[in-house]
């Protein structure tokens, strides 16, 4: 008798098991864009970059640089990455740039770098200006007009930097992102604008 | 414990951990096989692609996914990652380098204060060496890095390379900073053992002496490398410090507009490389940095990896020990150089000129010999702590089973004591380069190995207006060439 209900008692035991580590597997699931993780990896992840790009962009809208009446052009060129990690900085320069499109106050050129972006705009003069292709069947109003490509007035650029620690107490990393923004026609720095980071990882006693 | 229990289990568990140790024992005979896939004629691709595809049996769970096995040794990495690069598969070979960089980087940090670190250790300073995952060497660590910024480089993106570059320093300044305390642990724990040892025998030695036995001098001295060998390390400051690391730096550098940054490694170059290239192209960037106006920067560089890096043969020393009366043996693994036929790398112009040959710039061999030399100590003292272990085991089995014990003792220790062989040994034997200002569109690259023969001519066609970068990757029969301009 005693033996049975062992035996019950152990069966009983590794389907309790089993439940619980299937009910531990992981799930995904949608999230809001600006979610915070409780417990942030240490490699720059998305938060970190909403955190800084976002930021900064803030911080150049809210000075008195850009005249909205005139809406100036802005070049902005990929931020250099001088870290130790492989971070898309593009993703960074994008969201700069699409918060400061956002605030209708100023317009950008293509970046020279974007793969493309020029030879797609000249081959599109091209064609239109071709009479004999595309340009003989389009409408001359809708032509694109040529003389009436525009200059940047201003160059935003950045790079990233990082500086990691590891110790017998845990890994510190430390991010500093800085951006510039420079006027073409006068030479000068006109807005200037840094945005730190920090992560630490206390060592835990088991795993890692 | 019935004796008959005692020694069954013993034995099982000592052929369980022999496997074990097998699998590392193992690695330079598989390598064999992959090597004679590339050694051989630009026409026999399908022995290259055989090898190939037993590499990436060992790594990936799903070859097509390309999703890796939840565990791979480390060193199965480093070769596939190598092998793709010499097949010119250079996003495939960042991608499992780059796995080979998360696994070495974790061990890194558990080996700071780690459980999971500290229970290889036990492996290998109680059992025999081979005991887990492959502990990277210094030199190895750091090129990896050099060869992921060469991938990008070759996939046009020297942003990506840079920050390989930056891992690179990073790794070396932390191999300075810890330089002493892989020795410092080594040495706490066969202080511990021999503790041990003599805690369990203090009345029952018969005057040995376990402290002299045990030394690990005579290992140290038993397995210095040759003079021969020594005498290709004596330039060499250290083994994770090498010219081909510093000068790539400065090119990687000078691609991303940081004419400041691809100074001081060339000045670092300088010190531990007699190629000339790497000395004139110091001085046109110092001429270029006084403003001096005729200056003008290098547009063509070509880096040449010929050969293998050496392989690790097992060396074994017999010893009746005089405290227990076993025959007890120790096995460690030792380099033994795979010398490069590539004699010369010669650069033409279109016209079939000679510009200028592409000599020696880095030893990768030396670095692995000075990796060994630097370790040896601490190889030894591991070697004499497993002993010391057997030594107990084999006690205490005389003690259970009389003269019949001494004697399983002496059998297990001697099967179950294996060398670990495992090395990157893919990586180049030497690394030749040139840099040049080149203003004509064609090139050509011409390989010579021993008695003037050619193995290998391959063209550039590149953009005179750019920097060009050419990869050459030479075996003793053939050679692929990749390039970029930039």
């Amino acid at each position: 008798m005693t033996q049975r209900l062992d035996l019950k008692f152990h069966r009983l035991i590794w389907i309790v098991l089993v439940l619980v580590t299937a009910g531990c597997a992981a799930k995904a699931q949608y999230v809001e864009p600006t979610r915070v993780r409780a417990n942030p990896q240490l490699a720059f992840n998305p938060n970190d970059l909403q955190m800084i790009a976002g930021k900064m962009a803030e911080s150049l809208l809210a000075t008195d640089i850009f005249d909205p009446a005139e809406k100036p052009i802005i070049r902005i060129t990929e931020v250099k990455n001088k870290t130790s990690e492989h971070i898309d900085t593009k993703a960074i320069t994008d969201k700069v740039r699409t918060t400061l499109i956002k605030s209708r106050k100023v317009k950008f050129v293509a970046d020279k770098r974007e793969a493309g972006a020029e030879q797609d705009m000249l081959k599109e003069f091209e064609q239109q200006m071709d009479p004999s292709g595309k340009g003989a069947l389009m409408d001359d109003k809708a032509k694109l007009r040529p003389g009436k490509l525009k200059g940047p007035k201003y160059h935003l650029f950045g790079e990233i930097i990082s500086i990691a620690n590891v110790d017998k107490a845990g890994k510190d990393v430390y991010y500093k992102m800085t951006l510039n923004l420079m006027n073409l026609e006068q030479g000068t720095l006109d807005w200037s604008e840094e945005k730190e980071v920090r992560k630490v990882k206390d060592r835990s006693v088991f795993g890692r | 414990m019935p004796c008959r229990v005692y020694s069954k289990t013993v034995s099982a568990l000592f052929l369980l951990l022999f496997m074990c140790a097998c699998a590392a024992s193992r690695h330079t005979t598989q390598m064999h096989r992959v090597k004679a896939g590339f050694s051989g004629s630009a026409a026999a691709t399908s022995g290259q692609d055989n090898y190939l595809r037993e590499l990436e049996k060992k790594v990936y769970a799903s070859a097509s996914a390309g999703k890796f096995k939840s565990h791979t040794d480390p060193v199965e990495l480093l070769e596939l990652g190598a092998a793709y690069d010499y097949q010119g598969e250079f996003k495939k070979s960042n991608k499992v380098l780059e796995e080979a960089y998360r696994i070495y980087n974790a061990q890194e940090e558990r080996a700071i204060v780690s459980l999971s670190a500290i229970s290889t250790q036990i492996g290998e300073a109680s059992i025999s060496e081979g005991m887990g995952d492959y502990q990277l060497a210094n030199y190895e660590k750091v090129l990896l890095h050099s060869l992921k910024a060469m991938n990008y480089l070759m996939q046009g993106d020297p942003a990506a390379a840079r920050v390989e570059i930056e891992r690179a320093y990073i790794r070396q300044k932390l191999i300075r900073e810890r330089s002493g305390m892989e020795l410092a642990k080594a040495k706490a724990s066969y202080d511990r053992t021999i503790q041990r040892a003599e805690n369990a025998s203090r009345s029952r030695r018969g005057g040995v002496n376990l402290r002299n036995t045990f030394s690990p001098d005579t290992m140290i001295a038993e397995g210095r490398l040759s003079s021969r060998d020594m005498k290709m390390t004596q330039n060499l400051r250290s083994s994770y410090e090498n010219a081909f690391t510093e000068v790539l730096s400065s090119v990687v550098y000078g691609l991303n507009g940081e004419l400041d940054n691809s100074l001081p490694p060339l000045r670092r170059a300088v010190e531990i490389s007699n190629n000339p290239f790497v000395r004139r192209d110091k001085i046109r960037l110092e001429a270029i940095e006084d403003g001096q106006p005729r200056a003008v920067k290098d547009n063509f560089y070509l880096f040449v990896f010929a050969g293998y890096a050496p392989e690790k043969r097992k060396q074994s020393i017999m010893l009746l020990n005089p405290w227990t009366g076993a025959l007890n043996k120790v096995s460690y693994g030792k380099p033994v150089l795979q010398p490069s036929a590539v004699t010369r790398v010669d650069v033409l112009d279109a016209d079939g000129n000679r510009i200028d040959s592409a000599p020696l710039l880095s030893r990768v061999s030396a670095l692995a010999l000075k990796d060994y030399d630097e370790k040896l100590p601490i190889i030894a003292m591991k070697a004499m702590s497993r002993l010391i272990v057997q030594s107990i085991k084999d006690y205490k089995l005389r003690e259970n089973m009389g003269d019949l014990g001494s004697f399983l003792g002496s059998v297990i220790n001697l099967v179950v004591e294996n060398a670990d062989l495992r090395a990157w040994t893919l990586l180049p034997d030497k690394v030749l380069f040139y840099s040049g200002y080149i203003e004509k569109p064609r090139v050509t690259i011409i390989i010579q190995r021993r008695g003037a023969v050619e193995i290998f001519r391959g063209e550039v066609a590149r953009n005179p207006e750019k920097e060009t970068v050419v990869f050459v990757r030479a075996w003793d029969n053939s050679a692929r060439i990749f390039h970029k301009d930039f």
